[in-house]
């Protein structure tokens, strides 16, 4: 009859494969949290930039538009609407950020 | 140039569709006029060219230099210095009268017209709007 190690490091082991742990050493909490998820700075800046591009889209799509190399109306439109509706939701998020920054101001402590 | 008008006014887009605006007004002008001389004997159609100018335009600013002073130099091809191309339909066989209206033609180059300027005029309501609600603060 065998023993078996119920360690948390066998049990870590077990889950994360023999990779996952490093002799001497517990795993890196933080690192996993890190890889799981990105960072919420990290999506600001990203939407930031989509937004940007969807700008850029449309007015590329307006000037396709007017030169006549795409004379799809459907497209142009959309494009722009796109960019007007992204950058609304850039500015409420912004406006819901700024609430909740005075929110927490105005707490007593 | 001040600063307002670098920031609101000094967007490439916009002038082209002001300049396209601009453009479909003078269009049309020359139909409307070749419908009031349908029945004028001599008369030669006239129609307006002026996609291609604007196209080669745009191609052409794709190299913009910037103008933060009156003094500096002027774009060498900007969107502001195109002009339409007046095209005189003098070879058609027109009718017996020396006339080359089309009047079926020109309805629908007039319509074509109408629904191109019902849709620069949307486009520029939308192209302002973010700065409008980025101004406002709020949507």
């Amino acid at each position: 009859m065998s023993m078996k190690n119920i360690s948390v490091e066998t049990q870590l082991m077990n889950v994360l494969g023999p990779q996952g742990i490093s002799p001497g050493h517990t795993p890196n909490l933080k690192k996993a949290e890190e890889s799981e998820g990105v960072s919420f700075s990290e999506t600001l800046k990203s939407s930031l930039a989509d937004v940007n591009k969807y700008q850029n889209d449309a007015s590329k799509a307006v000037q396709d538009f007017i030169t006549g190399d795409n004379k799809s109306i459907t497209d142009t439109l959309s494009a722009l609407g796109k960019a007007d509706m992204s950058f609304k939701l850039t500015m409420q998020v912004r406006n819901k950020l700024l609430d909740a920054y005075k929110e927490v101001m105005r707490m007593s402590v | 140039m001040s600063l307002i008008s670098n920031l609101l006014f000094n967007d490439p887009t916009k002038s082209l569709v002001k300049k396209e605006m601009q453009m479909l007004m003078k269009n049309h002008k020359v139909l409307s006029s070749n419908i009031a001389n349908v029945s004028t004997p001599g008369y030669k159609a006239v129609h307006l060219s002026f996609q291609e100018q604007m196209k080669r335009a745009v191609d052409k600013s794709g190299i913009h230099l910037e103008r933060t002073d009156g003094r500096h130099m002027e774009s060498p091809a900007g969107v502001k210095h195109v002009h339409p191309r007046a095209i005189v339909d003098r070879n058609t066989r027109g009718r017996i009268d020396g006339n080359t209206v089309d009047i079926d033609r020109e309805m629908a180059s007039m319509s074509e017209n109408q629904i191109m300027w019902n849709s620069m005029l949307i486009m520029k309501k939308k192209l302002g709007s973010p700065m409008k609600s980025a101004i406002n603060g709020r949507v």
